[in-house]
């Protein structure tokens, strides 16, 4: 390294680097060290975006990153890539590992596998409260005495033992955890070694072991830093290994690190008592039980449905609609703007029909934001209780008729809170054909809570039936779509693995932080974009062009659709989000302007419309400006052709809601 | 079948012998029997007038008899026919299905072998790849003595993740996934030779425990993964 690194690690003021498997608790221990918030949860993927803070707990305040969880630094997933990319591109920093005690051996794993690459390092042994209640004991201190790297025992979520981490991370060194490879891999390490540019120092020895495994995403920085002979000599030697060996030099490279890591856990790593099931083992295993998984799946949908349903759409949207907002907020807000504004057209602006305060904040704030905070409230609590990837469990095979599997759950559920926070964890699927699948199904079908929750309270307002044609038409056309999609899609699907995390007792605190962060990132994401739509309306409005484009909409609305004209208004501010035009039929129905099938049709076109600008932006951004023109190309006609369809049929049956 | 050349000429008398007596046990195995002309015509091995003497020396040793025109095995007979049967789908099921090679290959090795193998390194064989009762074919595979004792349930030495039960466990010896990704991924996850694994369920997914840590997993991924099943008495 430069003399000017060398410096600068002397100030003390080099990063640090969280890293660790998944759900270990980096995130929590990221929360304690910089006292700020990150999204904390149980499974891989929430944590795709790096987060960077200041570690104001630390000495001299140094930056921080948290990476997303790994096994390996011989990535699976564009998750591990990310971590491991990071840590090459940050050769200063200080490893700060965070592991699950009673995981140890994997802990260790990924400990081997950072001392090839010669990083400073100390060591969090977390979730001591779990490793306790299973009988496990580990000899911390006589690990440290064997690695020479400081180890604190701690239970993040209790904040014990965090407090050793400041006076500990100064004494962070590389960890004494060498593996034995075969003799004919050393060699190779040494030769490869040799062409890797001297900059890299000792992190030479690590990168010619990922090399040697064959690692292909590595593929862009081997590029820029190995001379073409390099590149020949890796591929002559993986070849000649792989020969010699009888086996991937992957495998023994991997064996030779699991054979170290089995000697130093025979001396450390103690349990005392034969494994018993505790209560967490018990309703873990309930909940992905064949028979009992599906009465426990109910119980969680119930919950919901009166939480965020009952509770959020109902109680919470009428105290704030008719009471904070119908008596309060706007009445105040129109007195004061007829006194202050002489302008009529101004006074519109904000209190009028389409006016900001009367329209866009009274619908973000007042309908929807009730809706959605519940829902995060109640997502926070399946994320943190380990729920999720056993609904995974539970619904691997019915996803794979989609050419998907259970681990797609994850991202589908949380496009029951937000699509576009959900287009980002699509990056948790293996395959790419996977990613494209599930963005696709969730900007088609996947309704967010902001929407659900207006869809739901309209869906209340008439008979019960209506609920399970918009609920068998919305499913209906996920699975028919998807079906149909996986089969003409080329490219293939993944086999299921996934790693599925104890059942944990949340903590409330923990929820409401995340809740509180999840809120924000709506408000700013949702609420500019209410009043966008509301300013389109106010202007077209002003010009007179309402009634036009009504009138050009004309056929489609009334005619395909069976709706009154002024449906178009929703459909148009739909367009940027569809919650917002939910939220315009939900008035519309209030003001008796839709009968009951109407509002199924309404309903089920907006469900299958495209959910928002930020979704579409999300989409260019994950799969491209081409990938994201064809989905939407296709899911706006085709909502309009399913509704079609829908109220015809409705029609000729002579339904009546 | 011709085309593989494995003519008479090119095996010892004893292995010729075991062609004819493999052949014979096949057609019973039917419900046919073959004449000596049908024999010399149609043999695996490779169709050769030559048949005829190895035929003529398996009556005299008393192995196989003559009914009117048609060829049947003497009780002798099926006892060596079936040891060379029983050798020849056992490899089968080896080469494809545990390596995993193509059905050609597997064939013309599986020939090969079935005159190779000793009592004993049969019997490994059979106990490493759990007894099976059937060769890739489909076709049954004469049972010997240690799968007599498999039927008085002594677990077999071998068995996939997915013949355990719910509560079994088992320390993985091979690992043969369909995409050699996996095999790294699973690796990283702490599932390699020498852990032990426990089935937690098997419906709607499978659910196994590695150390503490559990995994659930598509079934191909389980049915490359091969266990020594540890059985608490």
């Amino acid at each position: 390294m430069s003399q000017v690194s060398h410096l600068a690690r002397r100030t003390a003021a080099d990063p640090v680097l969280l890293v660790g498997n998944p759900n270990v608790g980096k995130s929590v221990i990221f929360g304690a060290l910089t006292k700020t918030y990150v999204t904390v949860s149980n499974y891989p993927g929430t944590t795709v975006e790096i987060t960077r803070g200041r570690a104001r707990m630390l000495d001299g305040m140094p930056d921080i990153i948290d990476t997303p969880g790994t096994n390996s630094l011989t990535p699976q997933s564009e998750d591990e890539c990310a971590t491991r990319d990071i840590l090459l591109a940050e050769p200063d920093a200080v490893v700060l590992q965070v592991g699950d005690t009673k995981n140890l051996r994997r802990v260790l794993y990924l400990t081997a596998q950072l001392a090839e690459l010669g990083r400073r390092q100390m060591l969090v042994l977390n979730l001591q409260d779990e490793a306790r209640d299973l009988g496990v004991r580990v000899e911390s201190g006589e690990l440290e005495r064997r690695l020479g790297i400081p180890i604190v025992p701690a239970t993040a979520t209790r904040q014990t033992g965090l407090d050793a981490i400041p006076r500990r991370l100064p004494q962070a060194s590389r960890a004494d955890l060498l593996c034995a490879y075969p003799a004919a891999i050393e060699t190779a390490i040494l030769e490869i070694g040799a062409a890797l540019p001297p900059e890299l120092g000792p992190a030479r020895r690590g990168v010619a072991l990922m090399l040697l495994a064959g690692d292909r995403t590595l593929g862009e920085w081997v590029r820029t830093r190995l001379t073409h002979a390099g590149v020949e000599l890796v591929e002559a030697r993986r070849a000649g290994l792989e020969r010699a060996l009888g086996c991937s030099t992957a495998i023994a490279i991997s064996r030779a690190r699991h054979r170290a890591v089995s000697e130093l856990l025979r001396e450390v790593f103690h349990v005392n008592r034969p494994r018993s099931g505790t209560a967490s083992d018990r309703i873990g295993a309930l909940s992905m039980h064949p028979v009992w998984g599906i009465p426990f799946l109910a119980v969680v949908l119930l919950v919901a449905y009166g939480f965020v349903g009952v509770f959020g759409a109902g109680t919470l949207v009428r105290w704030m609609e008719a009471g904070l907002f119908g008596r309060v907020v706007n009445p105040a807000a129109t007195a004061i703007v007829n006194r202050i504004i002489p302008w009529s057209w101004v006074r519109d602006l904000f209190v009028g029909q389409y006016g900001i305060i009367t329209m866009a904040l009274t619908y973000a704030i007042a309908i929807v934001l009730p809706v959605v905070g519940t829902f995060f409230i109640f997502f926070g609590l399946l994320e943190d209780s380990g729920y999720l990837p056993r609904l995974a469990v539970m619904v691997n095979r019915v996803f794979r008729t989609m050419g998907l599997n259970g681990k797609a759950v994850l991202p589908m559920v949380l496009g029951l809170g937000c699509d576009t926070m959900a287009t980002l964890t699509t990056r948790i699927l293996p395959t790419r054909k996977e990613r494209v699948l599930v963005t696709f199904l969730l900007a088609l079908g996947v309704p967010c809570s902001a929407q659900l929750g207006v869809v739901l309270a309209m869906l209340g307002s008439m008979a019960p039936l209506g609920t399970f044609i918009w609920a068998g038409v919305v499913a209906g056309t996920i699975f028919g779509v998807g079906w149909a999609a996986s089969r003409l899609m080329p490219g293939r699907g993944s086999d299921f693995l996934l790693e599925v995390p104890p059942i944990r007792v949340p903590s409330v605190a923990n929820i409401l932080i995340k809740t509180a962060a999840r809120t924000e990132w709506y408000l700013k994401e949702a609420v500019p974009l209410f009043v966008l739509g509301t300013l389109l309306l106010f202007v077209l409005n002003a010009i007179g062009a309402l009634p036009r484009l009504e009138s050009l909409c004309r056929p489609l609305v009334v005619g395909g659709l069976g709706l009154p004209p002024e449906a178009a208004d929703a459909f148009l501010v739909g367009f940027l989000r569809r919650d917002y035009g939910a939220a315009g039929f939900f008035v519309m129905r209030q003001h008796g302007r839709l009968d009951g099938l109407q509002s199924l049709v309404a309903l089920v076109v907006i469900t299958l419309f495209v959910p928002c600008i930020a979704n579409v932006f999300m989409m260019i951004k994950e799969r491209g400006i081409r990938g994201a023109v064809a989905m939407v190309g296709f899911i706006v006609p085709f909502a309009f052709a399913v509704g079609a369809a829908l109220n015809w049929a409705l029609r000729a049956l002579g339904v009546r809601l | 079948m011709n085309e593989r050349g494995l003519l008479l000429s090119s095996h010892s008398p004893a292995m010729a012998r075991e062609e004819v007596l493999e052949e014979l046990w096949t057609a019973e195995e039917t419900g046919m029997t073959l004449s000596l002309s049908t024999l010399t015509r149609t043999i695996h091995a490779g169709p050769s007038d030559g048949w005829g003497g190895v035929t003529q020396e398996l009556i005299e040793r008393g192995w196989v008899t003559l009914d009117g025109e048609q060829l049947r095995l003497s009780e002798d007979g099926q006892r060596e026919a079936r040891e060379v049967v029983r050798r020849h789908r056992l490899a089968e099921v080896l080469f494809n299905q545990v390596l995993e090679l193509p059905m050609e290959t597997t064939e013309a090795e599986a020939c090969r072998l079935e005159h190779e193998l000793s009592p004993q390194v049969t019997q490994a064989v059979c106990s490493f790849l759990g007894h099976p009762p059937v060769c890739p074919h489909g076709r049954p595979i004469p049972p010997g003595a240690c799968c007599a004792l498999l039927s008085r349930r002594v677990p077999s030495l071998i068995c996939r993740l997915t013949d355990l039960k719910p509560g079994e466990r088992g320390r993985v010896v091979l690992m043969a996934p369909r995409h050699r990704d996996r095999l790294d991924q699973l690796a990283d996850l702490g599932v390699t030779p020498g852990a032990v694994l426990t089935l937690r369920q098997r419906k709607p997914s499978l659910v196994v425990e590695v150390d503490r840590t559990l995994l659930a997993l598509e079934d191909e991924i389980a049915d490359g993964i091969y266990l020594r099943p540890l059985v608490e008495w």
